[in-house]
Parts: C-alpha cells; sequence; structure tokens
C-alpha cells in the first residue's frame, strides 16, 4: 500500500513539478511570438509571420505535452498488469485532471481537438504496445510526434468554423495573418506540417511493431535453438551410457577367462599358499563380476550398511591438486539402505568432486559429510563446502543436462546424480550463498529392520 | 405516383419557404454598413483594451486609410491631450498582458478611466472589435460591455455569436454599429468615422 501511494504521489509532484518549470522557461518564448508578430505587422512581413506561427506550434505543443507524457507513462508502466478496459478509464481519469491543471495553471483556452485526437492517439499506443516493454520509448515518440501534427492544425483559420484554434497566442496570429491577408498561407503552414508528422508518426508506429515482431520471432528461435541442443545433449548422454554398457559388457568376456584359467590353477597347483592366492583372485574377479553386474543392471539393489557404503565411496574419490579436509560424521545406528551400490557410489563420488573443484581456490578447503537419520527412517546424507558458492540463477540449472560452470565439463554430472537417486526413490536438493558456500542434502529410504 | 411526387415537392417548398417567413430579419436600425457622416476627427489616440495586436493592426489600417494617429499599448488620460477622437480595438490577450506586468483588472480600470474621461470631454470614441469568433470569451464581453457604455460607434467583426450582443450596447446606449464580415470589410466604415 506504501509503495502504491508513493508512486502516486511521486507522478503528481513530478507533474506539478514539469508543468510550472515548463510554464517558466516558455513565458519569454511567448513574448518572442508577440515581437515577431508585431514587426510582421509593422513591416508587412510574411516571412516573420510564418516564424511567429512556427514558434507558436512548438509553444503550443510543449505547453501542455507534460499531461499527455505522464498519464501515459504512468498508466503504461504502473497498470501493466491490468485489462486494457481498466487502463483506457484510468487514462482518460488522469489526463483529463491533469489537462485541466495545465489549462488552469496557463489560464489557456480548452482545446477539444487536442484533448479528444491525443486521448485517442494513446489508447491506440496502450492497445499497441501494451505488453511490450522495449517500445516504450518509441511509442512516446509517436506520441510527441502526434501531438505537434495536432498543435499544426490549431493554426488553420479554415478549422475555426469547427471549434478548432481558439487558445490565445493561436488566436493573435489569426488575427495578425487576418490583417495581412495570409489566411491562406497559415492554411497551409498548418497542414505542411500536420501531414508530414502524422505520416511520420504513422510509419513509426509500423516499424515499432515490424521490429518488435522480429524480436519475437528471434526469441522464439533462440527457444527452439536451446531445446534442440538439450536434446542433442540428452541423445548425447544416452549414447554414451550406451557405449559404455557396451564396454563394460566386454569386460566380462576376459573376466571369465581369468575365473576359468584361476579354477585350473586352483585345482592342478598343490601349494596351499598358492591355492590362497587363487582363491583371492576369485573373489576379485568375482567382486568386478559383481559390479559389472550392479552397473549394467540399475534394478539390481544390495542392502548394505551405510559405513560399507562410505567406506567403498572414501576409497573411490580422486582428489587432484587441492588437498582439502574432509570430514566425516556418520551418526550411530543408522538404517540400512537398499542400493545399486556402483551407481549410487558413482552418485555420491560425483556431488563430493564438484565439492573439491569449489573449494580448490580456497586458502582453508574443508568439506564436511554428514550421514544421519530422521524419524521416517530416512537417510540424510548432507554434503556441505565452502567454497565459491552458485548463484541462485545457476541453482535453479544445475539439475539440467548440459549446465556446467566448469570448463570442459559436458554437464552430465549432476543431471546423472539426480536421476540415480531418484531411481532409488530418493530427494535431492541443493542450496547456495555465493562466496561463502554449497550444501547439497540427499535423501533416501532407509530398509526396514 | 405523380400525386406522391407533387406532394413531396409541396412539402418541401414548405418547409424551404416557411422559415425564411418566420425568422425576418429584426428591424436593423442601428446596423449600418458605415456612418452617412463623420464623427470623429483626427488625429486619433488609438488603444487596445486587452494587449492583443488589435491595437496596432487598427493603427496600420489607419495609417493605410491616411488617417492621422498615434498608437499607445498604454494609453493613460494624460494622451487624450490634443486628440480629437478616440479608438479602442478590444482585444484581451493574457500574454499580451503579461509581457507588459499588468492583468485583467489593471488594464479594465485602465480603460475605463480613459472612456470616462474622454467621454467627460466630449471626445468621440469608436469602439473597434476585429476578434470575431476566436476571441469571443467572458473576458473580451466584459471589457466590451465596459467600452461599449461609452462608445459613440461601434464596429465589429462579427459572428453568429455575437450579432445580437452588438446589437444589445448599441440598442441599450443609442449609437450606431456596423457589424463586418472580415478584415477587408472593415476599411469602410472606419473611414467613414472620420471622412
Amino acid at each position: 500500500m506504501n509503495k502504491k501511494l508513493f508512486w502516486w504521489v511521486s507522478l503528481i509532484l513530478a507533474f506539478f513539478l514539469s508543468t510550472y518549470l515548463l510554464k517558466y522557461l516558455l513565458l519569454p518564448f511567448s513574448f518572442q511570438i508577440l515581437e515577431d508578430l508585431e514587426r510582421s505587422i509593422i513591416s508587412n512581413n510574411n516571412g516573420l509571420l510564418i516564424i511567429a506561427a512556427i514558434k507558436t506550434i512548438i509553444y503550443e505543443t510543449l505547453y501542455d505535452l507534460p499531461v499527455f507524457i505522464f498519464s501515459y507513462s504512468f498508466v503504461y508502466f504502473y497498470f501493466q498488469r491490468t485489462n486494457l478496459v481498466l487502463k483506457v478509464f484510468y487514462l482518460f481519469a488522469i489526463t483529463l485532471c491533469f489537462y485541466f491543471i495545465t489549462l488552469n495553471t496557463y489560464d489557456s483556452a480548452f482545446e477539444l481537438i487536442t484533448i479528444s485526437s491525443m486521448l485517442i492517439v494513446q489508447i491506440i499506443l496502450l492497445a499497441i504496445f501494451q505488453n511490450n516493454y522495449d517500445s516504450f520509448f518509441s511509442s512516446l515518440f509517436v506520441l510527441f510526434q502526434l501531438k505537434l501534427a495536432f498543435s499544426c492544425l490549431l493554426l488553420s483559420p479554415w478549422l475555426n468554423q469547427y471549434g478548432v484554434g481558439y487558445s490565445d497566442l493561436v488566436t493573435n496570429i489569426k488575427i495578425s495573418a487576418s490583417y495581412l491577408s495570409r489566411t491562406s498561407i497559415l492554411n497551409f503552414v498548418s497542414f505542411a506540417f500536420f501531414l508530414p508528422f502524422t505520416i511520420g508518426a504513422v510509419f513509426s508506429i509500423l516499424l515499432s511493431i515490424l521490429y518488435s515482431r522480429r524480436l519475437e520471432s528471434e526469441q522464439r528461435e533462440k527457444q527452439k535453438e536451446k531445446e534442440l541442443l538439450k536434446m542433442q545433449m540428452l541423445a548425447e548422454e544416452a549414447q554414451v551410457w550406451q557405449e559404455l554398457h557396451f564396454l563394460i559388457h566386454d569386460l566380462k568376456s576376459p573376466l571369465v577367462t581369468t575365473a576359468g584359467l584361476n579354477s585350473l590353477i586352483e585345482i592342478k597347483v598343490n601349494d596351499p599358499q598358492i591355492k590362497e592366492y587363487c582363491q583371492k583372485i576369485g573373489d576379485s574377479v568375482e567382486a568386478v563380476n559383481d559390479m559389472i553386474s550392479e552397473f549394467l543392471h540399475n534394478e539390481k539393489r544390495k542392502v548394505i550398511n551405510i559405513e560399507d557404503f562410505i567406506n567403498f565411496v572414501r576409497a573411490n574419490v580422486i582428489v587432484k591438486n587441492a588437498n582439502p579436509q574432509v570430514c566425516f560424521k556418520i551418526a550411530p545406528n543408522l538404517p540400512q539402505i537398499n542400493i545399486n551400490r556402483i551407481r549410487m557410489a558413482r552418485a555420491l563420488i560425483n556431488v563430493i568432486e564438484n565439492a573439491i573443484h569449489a573449494v580448490s581456490s580456497e586458502s582453508n578447503p574443508l568439506i564436511f559429510i554428514k550421514i544421519n537419520s530422521d524419524k521416517d527412517n530416512k537417510v540424510l546424507f548432507t554434503i556441505i563446502d565452502n567454497g565459491s558458492g552458485i548463484s541462485q540463477v545457476n541453482l535453479a540449472n544445475i539439475w539440467n543436462v548440459g549446465f556446467s560452470t566448469k570448463n570442459k565439463s559436458r554437464g552430465l554430472g549432476m543431471s546423472f546424480v539426480k536421476k540415480v537417486i531418484e531411481d532409488h526413490s530418493g530427494l535431492i536438493k541443493a542450496s547456495s550463498i555465493l562466496g561463502k558456500g554449497t550444501v547439497i542434502q540427499i535423501v533416501l529410504p532407509g530398509v526396514e529392520s | 405516383m405523380a400525386r406522391s411526387k407533387l406532394f413531396l415537392i409541396v412539402i418541401f417548398s414548405a418547409m424551404l419557404i416557411f422559415p425564411n417567413c418566420t425568422n425576418k430579419p429584426q428591424n436593423l436600425t442601428y446596423t449600418l454598413p458605415h456612418l452617412p457622416y463623420p464623427i470623429a476627427k483626427e488625429k486619433a489616440l488609438i488603444t487596445v483594451a486587452g494587449q492583443g495586436p488589435e491595437g496596432l493592426v487598427v493603427a496600420k489600417i489607419c495609417d493605410d486609410l491616411k488617417i492621422g494617429n498615434t498608437f499607445s499599448y498604454k494609453a493613460t488620460i494624460d494622451d487624450l491631450k490634443s486628440r480629437n477622437s478616440l479608438l479602442v480595438a478590444v482585444g484581451v490577450s493574457k500574454v499580451g498582458m503579461e509581457s507588459i506586468h499588468t492583468d485583467l483588472e489593471q488594464e479594465k480600470q485602465r480603460i475605463v478611466r480613459l472612456v470616462a474621461k474622454a467621454s467627460e470631454q466630449r471626445i468621440p470614441i469608436i469602439m473597434v472589435y476585429l476578434g470575431g469568433s476566436n476571441r469571443w470569451d467572458i473576458l473580451n464581453q466584459e471589457m466590451l460591455l465596459a467600452v461599449g457604455n461609452y462608445a459613440n460607434y461601434i464596429i465589429a467583426i462579427s459572428s453568429i455569436k455575437s450579432e445580437d450582443f452588438f446589437r444589445a450596447i448599441a440598442v441599450e446606449n443609442s449609437i450606431p454599429f456596423t457589424l463586418v464580415k472580415d478584415m477587408e470589410r472593415f476599411h469602410v466604415p472606419l473611414n467613414s468615422a472620420f471622412r
């Protein structure tokens, strides 16, 4: 409510200030017009009469221009979310109030043609440009052109019969022209200026409409390009995973050979120590086989302890360049989780590696990983870093395929993490303060014991 | 068909004739194309009531008609000395008044004092109005009434709106008045007032 009142008060104050300032500035200009008229009568000079006429057009344009500029601009921006009918109503009310205030300030005559035609122009401009804020200044320029055009009409003695051109200075010009027998010149000057300004204004409107349509079309093209790029990234990601699947699947063949030969060696050899080594080789090959199967088949799940899972993750995190302090805090008596160990580990490693990258330029890099549970038997993984943080604009985009703030990154990491978490009926959310750090929270359902 | 046509012609003719019969022009006892004899003498003092350009225009017309005159925007009682007639052109222009730092009240007082003094000294006063419909507002009408009460002759560029107004002043003060259509027709009645 205070904000609304502020804008209304500002509008009224700005209008009064500009009106009185303009009056103060236009007064000497009006005296100049009278002097030119006097000289034209004394010396019977048409040129001076025309100069006085043109100056009068400028005077008539400027003196009530603030009325239309302020009312139009205010309605344009303040009522931007209102429908057109209501905007027109407010425009009428504000324009008429301001117009009568101006008439009172200047003590001038009511010109019906000026106020009615300017109101119509304002309505048309509002209807055309109401949702196009880039074209506001173009519409303001058109308003000025048309005000100039309608002011030219005031000079025409021929239009007197229709109640046009009864203001003080205009009347002085017409009386002088009548004495000098130059009413035809006034008519000519009036229409000679009116037509080009009006035609110019119409062309300005058309150009603005064309320009805004072109802008809209360009924006639509850009949007389509973005969507196309996103689809391409998704297709690439799918292809990458497919190739990875085939590659990892192909690893099974040498493993089978290794397992088979290992079994033969175990059978043929009598040395108990070698037999033990063979047993260990067999266990490792089986473990690798299991990892490959888990990776290839997302639905393959195992119930494991949090501690075992974290140990597996810690063993696989690669720390390059920086040596951040990574603290783990695991709460006691956590429920077990039913997960695809390889995928979930990959997801968590991805998050930790992002945190390591974020703190790489910090003087005291710190990563804190807390694991606890809640009363609903859910396991919460919270990864906190004191890195550079993520802006709010980028925070909304980190889950999108192809988005990355790192150079040479394909932007597939966090989208993969989100997919894995969601495949496990979990939740992931991120919060960040630019310059302070980031918090990633992962929630997974625990297994009922 | 022929009868209905005849009927329409009759009705149409009646519509044309009847208004002309009922709206006969009033007896224009005081409306003259020009004065039959002069009422003013040279040198004339010309001033403007309201600071419009009308005063200067009248002065220039007098110069064109070779009527000796002195023009002053702010003529006062003192300017009446050795002047044999007074021409007051009524034309209220707010911008004109602001240019000489005066207002309507002061201007009215000046003019009333001037015409009253002229009337007292039996100097013929000719009131001139060149504004037509452009200047037809309350301020100009007040000024016309103020001067008209002392005028000996009125010359006005009239419009439909102002005819009755001037007729009323002329009848009330028993003075002749001439209404003209435009500036070109203004010269003859003005000349007739002096020659």
